[in-house]
């Protein structure tokens, strides 16, 4: 399976119906260090009903078995609303973001080894997002 | 003959027969009403007339509206009829994320032709864990009406084109869908459903095939008109189906 089939199936998979609100999207999966295969997703409201895209900071952190897509653990937060996310609209966004599927996601669900995958993963989020998820990257392992 | 251009109520009976009260004589005059109308539809009558949507310059895209409904298709047409129905029950959502649980409250009134605020549907789905400030999970889409007493299937995978099951009166079809690729379909944002609108109908037409939604987001989201290639890009498949399952 490759990262994008994978991102396809956290996001349809029977769990993510059970622990995931409908509002909200999801961050790419990150790798988590250690001999588990485990990933990390945050997600958070980006609100376009208005026409203009607002991006808030996430009110979920859910880390997942990678091979039987089930929750591990989740944990809520405060969401505050951190300003413009119209930069997801943007192509240059879905070519970072398949970059990140195709290249170090899919490597480290082959391989286990996920080389430059944290860069790859940060860059591929919305500009907006980058500095709150910089500051929630300290509390997991990352790979 | 002008006895044979006259509707058969008003013909002389061939069995005796009661004479035609003033029920008969309205109902005569409806039934005369009824067959001009289906003459009319025949014949390419618009049962309701539409504005057209487009996309503005920073690739958004606005919805055309439901207008009117003609009247006559109002009266006689079934499914006019609940379309009707259903705008005049159109809510925007009173929460942030409360796109599912005003949805619901619309069927809901749809069917039972009643009046429950969203409100009242909010506290329910507070109450029973189907319903936070984050919103609601998928699996709990459509509880709040199944414990209102009606029947509720939630389904997934389902293509576009079985949506015209929402033209079916006593269906009402909620889809899930991806807010952002709704208003940009261009932006090639992957797709993730976070919002829920529901579905009144959709139409095949000489223009291409579009999709009538009543979306509880915004404040034009009454009757909102989107080409079905427009909506197809926000769809992933996921739909609720609520029906009136007993006395609600």
């Amino acid at each position: 399976m490759n990262g994008e089939e994978f991102m396809e199936q956290l996001l349809s998979c029977d769990q993510a119906m059970d622990h995931i609100p409908l509002e909200l999207q999801a961050t790419l999966p990150l790798p988590c260090a250690g001999g588990e295969r485990r990933v990390v997703c945050w997600y958070y409201r980006l609100d376009s009903l208005g026409g203009e895209v607002k991006i808030w900071s996430p009110a979920l952190r859910v880390i997942w078995d990678a091979d039987t897509l089930s929750v591990v653990s989740k944990e809520e937060r405060q969401p505050a609303l951190l300003g413009s996310g119209q930069d997801v609209l943007d192509p240059a966004h879905r070519r970072r973001e398949d970059a990140y599927l195709n290249g170090p996601l899919t490597d480290y669900l082959a391989r286990g080894a996920a080389e430059g995958a944290a860069e790859s993963w940060l860059s591929a989020a919305p500009a907006a997002l980058r500095p709150w998820l910089q500051e929630a990257m300290k509390e997991v392992r990352y790979v | 003959m002008l006895e044979e251009t006259l509707p058969e109520v008003f013909k002389p009976f061939e069995t005796p027969r009661e004479m035609p009260g003033p029920a008969d004589l309205e109902q005569a005059q409806e039934m005369s009403e009824f067959d001009r109308y289906d003459e009319a539809a025949e014949q390419g009558m618009e049962a309701y007339s539409i504005t057209r949507g487009g996309f503005a310059e920073s690739g958004l895209y606005v919805p055309g509206h439901v207008e009117e409904i003609n009247p006559e298709a109002a009266e006689f047409d079934p499914e006019m009829q609940e379309l009707a129905n259903e705008l005049d029950t159109w809510i925007e959502q009173k929460e942030p994320m409360s796109c599912a649980v005003a949805s619901q409250t619309m069927a809901i009134n749809q069917l039972e032709h009643g009046s429950h605020s969203e409100q009242e549907l909010i506290d329910m789905g507070r109450e029973k864990g189907w319903y936070s400030q984050n919103g609601t999970l998928p699996r709990d889409v459509g509880k709040i009406a199944e414990a209102m007493g009606a029947e509720v299937e939630r389904r997934r995978g389902v293509d576009a084109s079985e949506l015209t099951l929402a033209n079916d009166p006593s269906v009402k079809v909620l889809a899930n869908i991806d807010s952002t690729l709704l208003f940009y379909p261009e932006s090639g944002k992957r797709c993730k459903p976070d919002h829920c609108v529901q579905v009144l109908r959709v139409e095949q037409t000489e223009q291409g095939e579009f999709v009538i939604l009543n979306d509880p987001g915004h404040e034009a989201g009454r009757g909102a008109v989107y080409p079905m290639e427009v909506f197809a890009k926000a769809y992933h498949g996921d739909i609720t189906t609520i029906r009136k399952e007993r006395e609600i």
